[in-house]
């Protein structure tokens, strides 16, 4: 028979009822289990942990390889000109992989060659904020840039884009056309101080060879420095003597500058090379006939200077009579105004014709204003001058005429 | 025992709050990794059966066929894993003491990743909450803890897995508080933050940081654009109320359809969706790439629109047919497109300055998103963890408002509980919560009520019935009750010769109930309309009969000594 004041599972005294002893050893199985289990899932934690995070490896690769492939394929449609199909699967590319710079890049250039502007400025700008100094992708907002006008936005990104070229001979060639495609920019928006800054540095940086100092040379010309322009060709010139391009270019140059000297040598020698330049013969015709009609060329007999200066009122004359033949297209001035001109035409011609005629010292200078003069009034009423008409115009401004 | 081992054990013995706060943060790490194995399992799913470049045919068999299997798992083996997750979580929270079977966990696991994997349009996200939910309930009852603090694991992993598998940890803990306990004021905060913080960490450990969605830079351009999102908001609620109604509608519709077509059902709409998928691809699956595509603007509005208009009904089609996913990232999808179009609109049409549609794709997100699943904090906050930026709280909540006001009006109940309402299973509303210490319908019914079978005549049932002075009389049977009939009824047609009359031709139709946590107030409120007799129905299962409460039931209460 059990004692009740005692456990009869372990024999210790009872405290109320219950033993204490038994209580803590089950409340220490509980525990022990509690503990059991917490480890058992802590433990199972860790390689399920490594499991997934393989699983995500592998899955990553899967997704890099699927977008491989629609890049690829995003690719050959860009090169058979299917612009549609080859941003689907550009997109499809960018989808699978998202932190792929080329793949994203690629996605931009097409949409912003599909004039999808929004869109790729959107995905450039995100592209330049995981990648700051990537010029390509500068390069291509400043393109868009560029396409909309905006002329600041279009400087900073093509300068961002050159700071962020690496050091190289390929980087510098790749620099060179960044920088000739921004100028070509600024100067089809009428920013000519701007282009010139950009010239100066690609003059500077231009390699030794002719090809690109008349690159240069003519995007002087375009903006305006005329010097500088010839300053390249005759560079140009030099480094190849045979570059015909080069010495029709300084003889442009020249004969902007009114240096028909040089420019009739250059010509000359461009022709030469190359018989079928017609600019540059026209040109050296226009030179030709500047020297040989100018008056006040320097160290000229008086007789010679004389015989020039009434040739030239002759030609300046006719051109009248042509202009004033006109029937239609004269303003009421403009006509009074060659007709005065034609006066004093026939006025010098009176007075050198005339029998008790004294030799007049102020005939050479006089004439030669006076042809400027009908020049620049038939110039402006019935179109431009050519042949001898523009020689003598050009004779005039140079002289110190009404400017051009 | 020595008095070292007795020592010893009592500062081992662990009490339950300790080990419920080690399970805590278990579980924060264990819902991180369940959800993201989940994310990880559909992927591959996709790229196994889809591969790059799926043909035609491909896109129409391999949703048909998956989900033939599927159909017969979710039959045979995992009946409870169909849908979203979220209704279900909810029910085991407030119904089953936290109860969620480790086979519905396997089964949503499974079959969660084979549906959308194979091209269904539903998302992740409410499978994950309940695999997360399933993982904390069989830990706290394999912990041996009391009912309640099981119960109050659920919502801890619900919050854990949706965490990671959003990458929204204080959304996901509004979700928890506001979705599935039902109360902001919950006393789980603590737990559920610390279990949302852990499962994102070991989330972004192992899918790393980069967020879900690129969200574009967002900024108000004019205070009047707040008319814009205003109408966002309206055009939200519209989509929301109609997207709801015919899920509810398609939905009922399956559900009427023969009790043997229930394997074929996924099939069935595994099949629509192969159809549509052949038409419109992008729809496939989660759809976060596109929502990512509507985010930056690189949608036109025709096909915002119709990308929105086909999701709508491809997650209709694979809900409606009981496959396996939830609706939370066809909401996010369907709030984008909305949004996007909307905001291509005002910024065409609008005679205020307005933000670029992307702006638009994104609040759209949260007011969809607050109209379809009614969780407007959860929606207002979900969006502002994506973007980090105050200033899109403001259009946000005018919007969401909207969006949920109207979508209150035109749907009165919240999708989830609407669907589980479908099923038979009825949550407690806001109403019927009740505070502690009230009096409660279990506490004043009686268990064992009479019950006339469904089957009798009017004479037998009289003569069940005839002495006793009830005003009325269940008919059916505990496990499914057919409704009630008057005794005066009763009485009279069996004194007039219509004893062989079936039974339920007296049965009166729509008759009051209560449930067994109803207040005391209810109960009464509901007995004066009843007819004499009030059946107690269980919330679980509607139409099982837990008790009865008549009027000498009231009586004896009243004189009954309320602490016995």
């Amino acid at each position: 028979m059990t004692n009740p004041e005692f456990c009869p599972k372990c024999g210790a005294p009872l405290a109320s009822g219950v033993c204490r002893s038994c209580d803590n050893e089950r409340g220490f199985r509980v525990v022990r289990r509690e503990i059991a289990i917490l480890i058992l899932v802590s433990v199972a934690a860790v390689p399920t942990y490594l499991v997934t995070r393989s699983v995500a490896a592998w899955n990553r690769r899967t997704d890099t390889r699927i977008a491989d492939e629609w890049y690829r394929r995003g690719q050959q449609q860009l090169r058979e000109g299917d612009t549609d199909a080859a941003t689907e699967s550009l997109r499809r590319a960018s989808v699978r992989d998202r932190d792929n710079q080329k793949i994203a890049l690629a996605l931009a250039q097409v949409l912003a060659a599909r004039n999808r502007d929004g869109e790729a400025r959107t995905a450039l700008l995100r592209l330049s904020g995981t990648s700051p100094n990537d010029p390509e992708v500068h390069l291509e907002l400043g393109r868009l840039s560029a396409r909309g006008g905006n002329v600041p936005d279009a400087l900073l990104h093509y300068h961002e884009a050159l700071n962020g070229l690496p050091a190289g001979t390929e980087a510098e060639g790749q620099g060179r056309r960044i920088r000739k495609e921004l100028v070509r920019f600024l100067l089809d928006h009428h920013e000519k101080g701007k282009a010139l800054s950009e010239l100066l540095v690609l003059a500077a940086d231009a390699p030794s060879n002719a090809e690109s100092h008349v690159e240069v040379a003519r995007l002087f010309l375009e903006a305006g420095d005329v010097a500088r322009a010839l300053e390249q060709f005759v560079e140009a010139s030099r480094l190849d003597k045979e570059s015909g391009a080069a010495l029709s270019g300084a003889g442009e140059a020249s004969f902007l500058l009114g240096d028909y000297v040089s420019a009739r040598r250059y010509l000359e020698r461009a022709v030469e090379l190359n018989p079928g330049a017609s600019k540059s013969a026209e040109l050296l015709e226009t030179t030709r006939l500047i020297q040989s009609a100018n008056p006040l060329a320097l160290r000229l007999p008086s007789g010679e200077r004389t015989k020039r200066v009434l040739a030239g009122l002759d030609q300046a004359a006719k051109r009248l009579d042509r202009c004033l033949d006109l029937q239609r297209g004269l303003s009421e001035s403009q006509r009074s105004d060659l007709e005065q001109l034609r006066a004093e035409v026939e006025s010098v011609r009176g007075a050198r014709d005339a029998p008790s005629r004294r030799p007049d010292p102020e005939l050479v200078q006089n004439g030669a204003e006076l042809v400027f003069r009908i020049e620049e009034a038939a110039s402006r009423s019935c179109g431009e001058p050519t042949g001898l008409d523009l020689a003598l115009l050009l004779i005039g401004r140079k002289h110190g005429g009404a400017g051009s | 025992m020595n008095l070292d081992t007795r020592s010893i054990a009592e500062k081992l013995l662990l009490r339950e709050n300790h080990v419920f706060l080690v399970l805590t943060i278990l579980l924060g790490v264990v819902g991180g990794l369940s959800a993201v194995l989940f994310t990880l399992a559909i992927d591959a799913t996709r790229n196994f059966l889809f591969g790059a470049a799926p043909s035609m045919w491909r896109l129409l068999a391999v949703p048909t066929l998956v989900s033939l299997v599927t159909g017969y798992l979710l039959a045979k083996f995992f009946n409870d894993a169909r849908g979203s997750g979220v209704p279900q979580t909810e029910a085991a929270y407030h119904l089953h003491q936290g109860v969620i079977p480790g086979r519905v966990v396997i089964g949503k696991f499974l079959t969660g990743a084979l549906c959308v994997g194979s091209g269904h349009s539903m998302g992740r996200e409410g499978p994950s909450v309940q695999i997360g939910a399933g993982i904390a309930s069989v830990l706290g009852r394999w912990l041996r803890l009391s009912p309640a603090r099981v119960q109050s694991l659920v919502p801890i992993g619900a919050a854990a897995a949706l965490s990671a598998a959003f990458n929204t940890p204080v959304a996901a803990v509004l979700f928890a508080l506001e979705e599935i306990i039902g109360d902001m004021n919950a006393a789980l905060i603590g737990s559920t933050v610390v279990a949302s913080v852990t499962a994102v960490i070991v989330e972004r450990s192992i899918l790393g940081n980069e967020p879900l969605f690129r969200v574009p830079a967002y900024h108000l351009v004019h205070p009047a654009e707040l008319a814009g999102y205003a109408v966002l908001g309206i055009v939200g609620g519209i989509v929301s109320v109609l997207f709801c109604k015919l899920l509810l509608r398609a939905r009922a519709s399956f559900r009427r359809m023969p009790a043997w077509t229930r394997t074929f059902q996924p099939a069935m709409g595994g099949l629509a969706i192969g159809v549509i998928l052949v038409f419109v691809p992008q729809v496939m699956g989660v759809g976060y790439e596109h929502v990512d595509q509507a985010l930056q603007g690189s949608l036109a509005l025709k096909t915002l629109v119709l990308l929105c208009g086909v999701k709508l009904v491809a997650t209709i089609i694979s809900y409606a047919s009981g496959n396996a996913g939830g609706i939370f990232a066809p909401s996010l999808f369907l709030g984008a497109m909305t949004g996007g179009a909307v905001g291509i609109v005002m910024h065409a049409w609008a005679p205020f300055p307005t933000g670029d549609p992307g702006a638009y794709a994104l609040v759209g997100m949260g007011t969809l998103f607050a109209g379809i699943i009614r969780v407007p904090m959860t929606s207002v906050f979900m969006i502002f963890e994506l973007t980090q930026d105050y200033q899109i709280l403001v259009p946000l909540m005018v919007a969401n408002l909207l969006s949920f006001l109207i979508s209150r009006h035109f749907q009165p109940k919240p999708v989830y509980h609407a669907l589980l309402e479908q099923d038979g299973v009825h949550l407690p509303g806001a109403a019927s919560r009740v505070t502690l210490g009230t009096w409660r319908a279990r506490d004043i019914m009686v268990s064992d009520p009479v019950f006339i079978p469904e089957e009798s005549s009017i004479g037998a049932a009289w003569r069940i019935v005839e002495m006793d002075t009830s005003g009325a009389f269940l008919v059916g049977s505990r496990e499914k009750l057919a409704g009630l009939v008057k005794r005066r009824d009763l009485e009279e047609s069996a004194r007039t010769g219509r004893g062989d009359v079936p039974v339920m031709s007296l049965v009166v139709p729509d008759s009051p109930h209560v449930h067994p946590d109803h207040s005391l107030e209810l109960v009464l409120e509901r007995f004066r309309g009843s007819p004499g007799l009030l059946p107690v129905l269980s919330r679980g299962e509607v139409r099982r009969v837990d008790g009865v409460i008549t009027l000498e039931t009231i009586v004896q209460f009243v004189q009954s000594d309320p602490q016995a």
